[in-house]
C-alpha cells in the first residue's frame, strides 16, 4: 500500500511539474506510468479497478505529444484545449473515488481520513476553475488576465496539495482499523 | 447510506460537468459571433499635391486569432509596400489608440506607407478613384482601402506666389498651425476642408494677428496665420492638404494631419458597417 501510494506521489510529480528543455525533463507519460502501477498496487480488487488502468493507460498514449512539445496551431486548438482539463477533472474524480472508496472498504480508515478532503474538495475546486475559464474569451482582457492568473494560481495550489498528500500517505503506518458499524 | 451518498455526489459532479460544457460552446459561439472574419481597413482622408511625395498610415482591425497582415496598397496596377515594422507600435500606455488593444475580440495594426512623388504623379495621372483603392494581405487577397476621400491636387506655381509660406507646426494636443505672408493684394474667399472634417476641426484665421472670417481681403506684406485645432476624437486617420482659395485660384496650401482615436464603440461601429 504504502509502495502504491509513493508510485502516486512520484507520479503526479511528474505530471504535475513541467521543466521544459526542448522537451518535458518530467514526462506526463512516465507520470501516468507510475499511477497506473500505483492504482495496481493499491486498489487491484476494487470493481472499477479495470476501467481505472484502462483509463490511465489511454492518458499514457495522450500524454505522448504533450511531452513532445508538438504545438497544436488548429482552429480547434480551444476545443481540445477544453477537452483535454474535462478529461482531467474526471479522472482525477474516479481516480479519487475509487482509491478512497477501496481504502474505506478495506478498512484503511486511518489512510482513508486523510484522502477524504482530497477526495471531496479537488473535483470541486478543478470544476469551478474550469466553469470561471469558459468566460474568459467574453469578458474584459484586463478581467481575463486577473482570472486567469487566479485559476492557474489556485490549480497549481491544487496540485502541491495532491502531491504532499500522496507523500504523506505514502509514509503513514498502513494499520487497519474496525470499522465502527 | 455511503451508496446513497456516492451516488447524489457522482449525479452533482456529472451535473457541474453538463453546465461546464455547455458554458463552454454558449461562451465560444457568442465569441464567434463577435468575429469580424475579413480584416476591416479603418476610413482615411488622405489628399497630396500631385508634386509631393505622401507619407500616411492604414489602420486595419482584425480578429485576435488572425494572422494576416497588410503588404502593400494597390493603386490600379501601382503596388506600394508597407514601411518598416509594425508590430512594436502598440506598446502599453503609448498612445490612446493602445486602448482598442484591450478589446476583447479584435487587434488594432498599422501599416505605414510612403509613396514618392514620382509614384504620386504616377497615380494622379491614372486618375484613380478612392473606391477603386485596395490593400492586399499576406494570403493574397485583397480588401477596400476604406478611402472616404483619396485625391491628388494639381499644384499651380503663378498661384503658389501670391501666399509665401513663413512656417508650420503642431503638438500632441492636436493643434496646428500654418504662417503665411501676403505676397500681393488678394481676396481669401475660401478654405475647401472636406464636410466629413469640419466637426472635428475648429479652424481659426488670424490676420495681422486679429481673427477674421472668410471671405477678407489681404494686403500685400500682411501675415496669414491659419490656426487648427482638433475639437474631438476622430476614428480615422487624416493627412489631408486643403487648399486655400481666392474666387476660382488656389493660393496655397495648409494640411490635417492626425492619428485615429479609437474606441471600442467605434470598432463595434465599424464592424457594423463594414464588417462580416
Amino acid at each position: 500500500m504504502k509502495k502504491g501510494f509513493h508510485y502516486l506521489f512520484i507520479g503526479f510529480l511528474f505530471i504535475l511539474f513541467d521543466f521544459r528543455f526542448f522537451i518535458d525533463v518530467l514526462p506526463d507519460t512516465l507520470g501516468y506510468f507510475f499511477i497506473s502501477k500505483g492504482i495496481t498496487e493499491i486498489a487491484q480488487s476494487h470493481k472499477h479497478y479495470g476501467k481505472l488502468y484502462l483509463a490511465t493507460c489511454f492518458l499514457i498514449i495522450i500524454a505522448i505529444p504533450f511531452d513532445l512539445n508538438v504545438r497544436i496551431t488548429s482552429a480547434f486548438s480551444d476545443y481540445l484545449v477544453f477537452t483535454w482539463r474535462v478529461i482531467w477533472v474526471v479522472y482525477l474524480y474516479y481516480l479519487l473515488s475509487i482509491l478512497y472508496s477501496h481504502l474505506v472498504s478495506e478498512n484503511y480508515l486511518c489512510l482513508a481520513k486523510s484522502l477524504k478532503s482530497l477526495s471531496n474538495k479537488v473535483p470541486a475546486i478543478l470544476l469551478i476553475s474550469l466553469f470561471i475559464s469558459t468566460f474568459l474569451m467574453n469578458i474584459p482582457h484586463d478581467w481575463a488576465e486577473s482570472l486567469s492568473i487566479l485559476i492557474v494560481i489556485v490549480e497549481a495550489a491544487v496540485s502541491l496539495w495532491m502531491i504532499v498528500v500522496f507523500n504523506k500517505l505514502s509514509k503513514m503506518k498502513e494499520n487497519k482499523q474496525a470499522t465502527s458499524e | 447510506m455511503d451508496v446513497w451518498r456516492e451516488n447524489v455526489k457522482r449525479i452533482v459532479f456529472y451535473s457541474a460537468l453538463t453546465v461546464i460544457i455547455a458554458s463552454f460552446f454558449l461562451n465560444n459561439c457568442y465569441a464567434n459571433n463577435k468575429k469580424i472574419g475579413m480584416p476591416i481597413v479603418i476610413p482615411s482622408y488622405i489628399s497630396t499635391l500631385a508634386d509631393d511625395s505622401v507619407q500616411f498610415a492604414l489602420y486595419y482591425v482584425t480578429d485576435h486569432d488572425d494572422k494576416r497582415t497588410v503588404q502593400r496598397i494597390t493603386f490600379g496596377d501601382t503596388d506600394i509596400w508597407v514601411e518598416g515594422e509594425t508590430s512594436d507600435f502598440f506598446e502599453e500606455g503609448s498612445s490612446e489608440l493602445h486602448t482598442i488593444d484591450t478589446f476583447k475580440y479584435q487587434t488594432l495594426n498599422r501599416a505605414s506607407f510612403d509613396i514618392s512623388a514620382e509614384e504620386v504623379a504616377d497615380i494622379y495621372k491614372k486618375g484613380i478613384l478612392a473606391e477603386d483603392i485596395q490593400v492586399v494581405l499576406s494570403d493574397d487577397k485583397k480588401i477596400p482601402a476604406n478611402f472616404q476621400h483619396f485625391e491628388i491636387l494639381k499644384t499651380k506655381k503663378k498661384d503658389k506666389e501670391k501666399l509665401s509660406f513663413i512656417s508650420s507646426g503642431g503638438s500632441s494636443e492636436g493643434t496646428g498651425h500654418t504662417k503665411f505672408k501676403v505676397k500681393q493684394n488678394v481676396k481669401l474667399t475660401q478654405m475647401d476642408i472636406p464636410e466629413e472634417l469640419k466637426s472635428y476641426y475648429e479652424v481659426q484665421v488670424v490676420k495681422s494677428y486679429q481673427k477674421v472670417d472668410l471671405p477678407f481681403k489681404l494686403s500685400k506684406e500682411e501675415t496669414l496665420s491659419i490656426n487648427t485645432k482638433v475639437i474631438r476624437n476622430i476614428p480615422f486617420s487624416c493627412d489631408t492638404t486643403i487648399p486655400l482659395i481666392s474666387n476660382e485660384d488656389v493660393i496655397g496650401f495648409i494640411s490635417l494631419q492626425n492619428n485615429p482615436t479609437i474606441s471600442e464603440k467605434d470598432i463595434e461601429n465599424l464592424v457594423k458597417e463594414y464588417g462580416r
